[in-house]
């Protein structure tokens, strides 16, 4: 009964981690792309520097590795705050849980 | 090289606190779920201690929770005699009565001379000797012998 109690507490803390987990990293990945949508790109780059530690965590290195090189290979490139955007993007739909990402 | 070796003492520590919440049965004579659950449990350490990409978490709380699914499910089959048959079936009788009965052993793929090795195995020589060969959950077959007869030792 010891074991059924400890491991009921597991799995639920389990989902509600990953739940909650998935809901923060995508928030934070909405709020970056945001702020490049609104043209504020030094403010997503501060944001993702400030979250990159956390968000490292629960994603790739290969992922993070490409959100890292997207602004830092150009930062006067005008292209690079769309790779940046399109690396923060894959970070989120890849957390996200959808039907997609399931199977 | 650091990462790696400090990954798979992490694993081996929970891998054996996660043996021992699920207790003996793990390492004992294994049943369906259980089967399953320790192949998950083998190839999800392996993946995070092998590639240093793969964050820790990704290899930790699917452990965690398969593990403690598996515990669930015990206690469940333990619980519940239909839920028990629905997951690990119920034993199959192979032979009785002097006959082997054909439609089990299809039931189960397992031929005559499979069961004619196992009660070898067990110690008897020939299939009047035997009662009857049972196919257990775990997959084990049970040879009953008749009353009137003992297996055969070794070295008598």
């Amino acid at each position: 009964m010891d074991n059924l109690i400890v491991a009921a507490v597991i799995l639920l803390f389990v989902i509600i981690f990953t739940a909650v987990n998935a809901f923060i990293i995508c928030g934070i990945c909405d709020e970056i792309i945001a702020l490049i949508d609104n043209g504020e790109l030094n403010s997503a780059l501060a944001l993702w520097e400030d979250k990159r530690l956390y968000i490292s965590l629960f994603v790739r290195d290969a992922e993070i590795d490409a959100a890292d090189c997207a602004h830092f290979t150009a930062p006067n490139d005008e292209t690079a705050a769309s790779r940046f955007r399109e690396s923060i993007c894959e970070i989120r739909d890849t957390e996200r849980l959808c039907f997609s990402n399931v199977f | 090289m650091a990462v790696i070796v400090l990954r798979a003492f992490i694993f081996y520590i929970l891998l054996t606190l996660m043996m021992k919440l699920m207790g003996k049965r793990q390492i004992g004579e294994m049943q369906l779920s259980e089967l399953v659950t320790t192949v998950l449990l083998s190839e999800l350490a392996v993946l995070p201690i092998t590639d240093s990409d793969i964050p820790l978490l990704h290899g930790l709380l699917p452990l965690l929770m398969i593990s403690s699914i598996e515990v669930i499910v015990s206690y469940i089959c333990r619980k519940s005699e239909r839920f028990r048959v629905i997951l690990n079936g119920n034993p199959i009788t192979l032979y009785e009565n002097g006959k082997f009965i054909e439609p089990n052993l299809t039931k189960a793929r397992v031929s005559a001379d499979d069961i004619e090795a196992q009660c070898r195995i067990n110690g008897f020589a020939k299939m009047n000797e035997v009662d009857c060969v049972i196919l257990e959950r775990t997959g084990k077959m049970s040879v009953l012998p008749k009353k009137s007869q003992k297996p055969n030792q070794s070295g008598e």
